[in-house]
């Protein structure tokens, strides 16, 4: 993986459909200096630097525990922490309607009702108008109580409440979480509308294919440091590709055994998954089908398809020639 | 602030806890005043029956139990939720966290105290002189101050732990060290080590409840002389109204600085 580490400050690369443009000047958006966060004697982060122009959309991505949820805490003033924050160009105050924060698995108070929670967090974004209204049905029906809600409902109207009025900074802490792809969409125009509208928005997951569509610019944590700070099509290249082979009809896993180009393979149950290369997918499907592999055996998932100790995913493609 | 209040005293009052805790000291204050309407008949509220008593004992044991426990979750629960942090994060200060929690905790406790009064009051209307509606009134403010005060402890105690089971047993332990365990030991302490005075002015500055009851005593019995030495010392020093006025000065101080505490704890630490 062509990894790179973060570059600071006054240029920074260009936004997504900037490409052809070159480095600019950038109007000062958030830029972290030295971030240290330790738990105990357990440093999560580790003086991570980090700059991310305004009207960026910046998907967070990092394995579990990569302290990706820590640096939105720390960003978020939910941490103390060591090294300095500073937003358009002043240290970062939570001032009201200027910033917003959705923390991993919110629970919102269970005796109340959605209106009264989206009440509560419309008087708490100030008197800007909503730059971005969810849809129609995103929300739940306002009467309910919180706790009569599913995951999935509940995280709509953190989710909404979160993305009220008009804040310069938007922090989301796994958004996606619990959401349907009806939701994931509205989710992704919501924050188009703010990122077009000038805001800085960091969104942390570690599924960052949730994310990658819609981002201009992706920050990699690993072990409390940034690993990689670019484009998120460079980042998408980057990733391996996930073919899975369905074993079921030769009973063996010898058919798969020793194939070039594969750099990861581990069977699930009666799927087999390969990981390779994205530029590399042609040739391990062509020696797969050497081997008597029948093509209706095979299924590819794209970037990020690659949690290899379960079965394929629904987003996998049948593997046309 | 205001709407941070409002959502939080709207959503704790209609909760479980409060509905149950109110029910609970409506039917107990209900059979107190029933049991004692005798003894409400025969010496009203003028001075210290024994159901005068145990309506007093009622009122100071149960909301503030309420109190400690509801201030000690709610915190907590804000922490463990994410709620508190989503909310900081849009510009609502520790200051404004810790008093809106406090002031939705006292409301539920208040709930309770006018609950259990009011239907108090309904069973001996009646049986009591009319003259006494005054003390009546007044036993009702000093539990309320006591309540509100359990309250800002709660909070604070809240503010200190981590964890809601964290939360449940430093406020099942603080509230019974305050309700019974302080008064038992100046009481064993002070005799055995001869404190004197200075065991009487510590059983009522350093622990809130035991000023509250005092000064409901004080309310009930002019004289005082159910409080014995206590008492004595009190109206020698500061007269029935100036002890009355340095006791529940002695309550606002335990709201006070349990809050202003918290805030600074909640300021202090991560989440």
């Amino acid at each position: 993986m062509a990894d790179q580490v973060t570059t600071p400050a006054v240029t920074d690369t260009p936004a997504f459909g900037d490409a052809d443009r070159g480095p600019r000047l950038i109007e000062p958006g958030l830029i972290v200096r030295g971030l240290t966060k330790a738990y105990g004697r357990h440093c999560v982060l580790n003086a991570l630097d980090l700059s991310i122009s305004a009207a960026t959309l910046a998907a967070v991505v990092g394995s579990n525990g990569a302290g990706k949820s820590t640096l939105l805490g720390c960003i978020a003033g939910a941490l103390r922490h060591e090294g300095s924050i500073r937003f358009g160009g002043s240290p970062l105050r939570a001032i009201p309607g200027q910033m917003s924060y959705l923390p991993q698995r919110i629970r919102l108070p269970g005796g109340a009702t959605v209106d009264e929670v989206l009440a509560l967090f419309r008087t708490l974004a100030g008197p800007a108008p909503d730059r971005a209204s969810a849809p129609d049905g995103f929300v739940p029906a306002g009467q309910r109580r919180i706790a009569e809600l599913s995951g999935g409902q509940a995280q709509r109207v953190a989710l909404a409440g979160a993305l009220f009025g008009a804040p310069r900074l938007v922090l989301l802490d796994e958004p996606h979480a619990n959401l349907d792809d009806p939701a994931k969409d509205s989710l992704r125009d919501m924050l188009a509308a703010h990122r077009d509208a000038g805001a800085t928005i960091l969104v942390a997951s570690p599924a960052a294919f949730d994310l990658l569509a819609n981002a201009d610019l992706v920050v990699r944590v690993e072990a409390g440091q940034v690993v990689y700070h670019g484009p998120a099509p460079a980042f998408l290249a980057s990733l391996p590709v996930t073919i899975w082979v369905d074993l079921e009809s030769s009973g063996s896993a010898a058919d798969i055994a020793g194939i070039g180009l594969v750099t990861r393979t581990r069977i699930a149950g009666r799927w087999a998954a390969l990981e390779c290369r994205e530029q590399d997918v042609s040739m391990v499907l062509d020696n797969l089908v050497d081997r008597g592999i029948g093509i209706d055996r095979i299924r590819v998932a794209g970037p990020g398809g690659g949690d290899l100790s379960a079965p394929p995913p629904d987003n996998t493609r049948e593997a046309l020639p | 602030m205001t709407t941070l209040a409002v959502f939080r005293a709207r959503t704790l009052l209609r909760g479980k806890a409060t509905i149950a805790a109110t029910l609970v000291f409506c039917f107990t204050t209900g059979l107190v005043a029933l049991v004692g309407l005798g003894s409400f008949r025969q010496v009203g509220l003028g001075s210290v029956g024994p159901a005068a008593a145990a309506l007093v004992n009622l009122a100071l044991l149960l909301p503030t139990a309420q109190g400690v426990l509801l201030g000690a979750m709610m915190l907590t629960a804000d922490r463990e939720s994410g709620f508190g942090t989503m909310l900081r994060a849009r510009g609502v200060s520790p200051a404004a966290l810790v008093w809106t929690a406090w002031l939705a905790v006292a409301l539920s406790s208040w709930l309770s105290l006018g609950a259990g009064f009011g239907l108090a009051a309904i069973v001996v209307a009646g049986n009591v002189p009319v003259g006494d509606l005054p003390v009546f009134v007044a036993l009702l403010g000093v539990s309320a101050a006591a309540a509100a005060a359990a309250a800002a402890i709660g909070v604070l105690v809240g503010a200190l732990v981590t964890t809601r089971l964290q939360a449940a047993l430093a406020g099942v332990a603080t509230w019974f060290a305050l309700a019974v365990g302080f008064d038992l030991a100046v009481i064993g302490l002070g005799a055995f080590l001869r404190l004197g005075e200075i065991a009487i002015i510590a059983a009522i500055v350093a622990d809130p409840f035991t000023a509250a009851r005092v000064s409901a005593l004080l309310l009930l019995d002019t004289e005082a002389g159910i409080l014995g030495p206590t008492g004595a010392y009190l109206l020698d020093r500061l007269g029935h109204g100036g002890a009355v006025a340095a006791l529940l000065a002695v309550v606002v101080g335990w709201t006070l600085v349990p809050l202003a505490l918290a805030t600074a704890a909640v300021r202090r630490r991560d989440g």
